[in-house]
């Protein structure tokens, strides 16, 4: 289970509340946050105390988000910030790469050399 | 069903030979992009050798059963043996004249146990460029754009 950013915003927007304040509030850093964003391991102390300032249970900020579309939204979370970064680049070629970086190195290769077999444009 | 893997038990045997008879080379090419990440396709893997004459090379190769064959015309030198095919032996990398500076400078990857030096993808980039090949153009913006994504995920884990 991890935090669902979207319930976060949802309630800090019925308490006219912005993250950066909810965050001072309650003493937790934003990498901290951010780390709680992107795991699925919650650190308990934290969420305690965002609960506390918000005066929600946990379970308010609990995300039910699949797990496989969790992960394709955090890639394309990911593509968009990198697109911001550097203007110029494809979007297609970001996402295989991070694709790509999911998988062990030796499956990579053997995927471009079967891929290459069936094409003229090689190494 | 997944096709059976090209570059298997054989393949890396010889990739193990050569680290354990400490021979200096370098997988360059889209082979060591595509090991780096790059979505890109290749038909073989590019071995930079620093000397082709030098004992441990012939050492290495022997152990696996594999055979040099020098280059003669324009055929360049390669490796011959079962298994041994997908190899192409690199005499020369256009834009990067110094293999020693490249190696000093080699990002290693581990596969299946055995540390393999690659050319980092900046590097390929250079030589890419440097070649200037229709080949190469067409592959530029994709490496190009792998290491920009590189730089932006440097110490990040994917999603």
């Amino acid at each position: 289970m991890h935090i669902d950013t979207k319930k976060v915003k949802a309630l800090l927007k019925a308490r006219d509340l912005t993250l950066s304040e909810l965050l001072e509030r309650a003493g937790v850093s934003k990498t901290a946050y951010y780390h709680l964003v992107r795991k699925s391991n919650l650190l308990p102390r934290s969420i305690d105390r965002i609960t506390t300032i918000l005066g929600v249970g946990p379970r308010a900020l609990l995300s039910d988000e699949l797990p496989a579309v969790r992960k394709v939204r955090l890639r394309e979370e990911l593509v968009q910030q990198i697109q911001h970064d550097f203007p110029d680049v494809d979007a297609d070629n970001v996402r295989h790469t991070l694709i790509l970086l999911e998988r062990p190195p030796l499956e990579r290769l053997n995927g471009a050399l079967r891929r290459g077999l069936a094409t003229s444009v090689c190494s | 069903m997944d096709s059976p893997h090209l570059f298997a038990h054989r393949e890396l045997s010889l990739l193990r030979a050569l680290q354990e008879h400490e021979v200096p080379y370098l997988v360059v090419g889209l082979g060591a992009a595509t090991l780096q990440g790059a979505p890109v396709v290749t038909q073989d893997i590019d071995l930079w050798i620093e000397d082709l004459r030098d004992a441990r090379f012939q050492a290495a190769l022997e152990s696996v059963g594999a055979i040099y064959v020098s280059g003669f015309g324009h055929s360049p030198p390669a490796i011959a043996g079962e298994g041994f095919e997908l190899f192409d032996l690199v005499l020369n990398m256009s834009g990067l004249p110094d293999f020693r500076k490249e190696f000093e400078e080699a990002l290693f990857i581990e596969i299946e146990g055995v540390s393999v030096p690659l050319l980092p993808l900046s590097k390929i980039i250079t030589s890419k460029k440097a070649a200037n090949r229709q080949k190469d153009k067409l592959v530029l913006k994709v490496l190009e754009d792998v290491q920009k994504t590189l730089q932006a995920t440097a110490g990040k884990k994917s999603p």
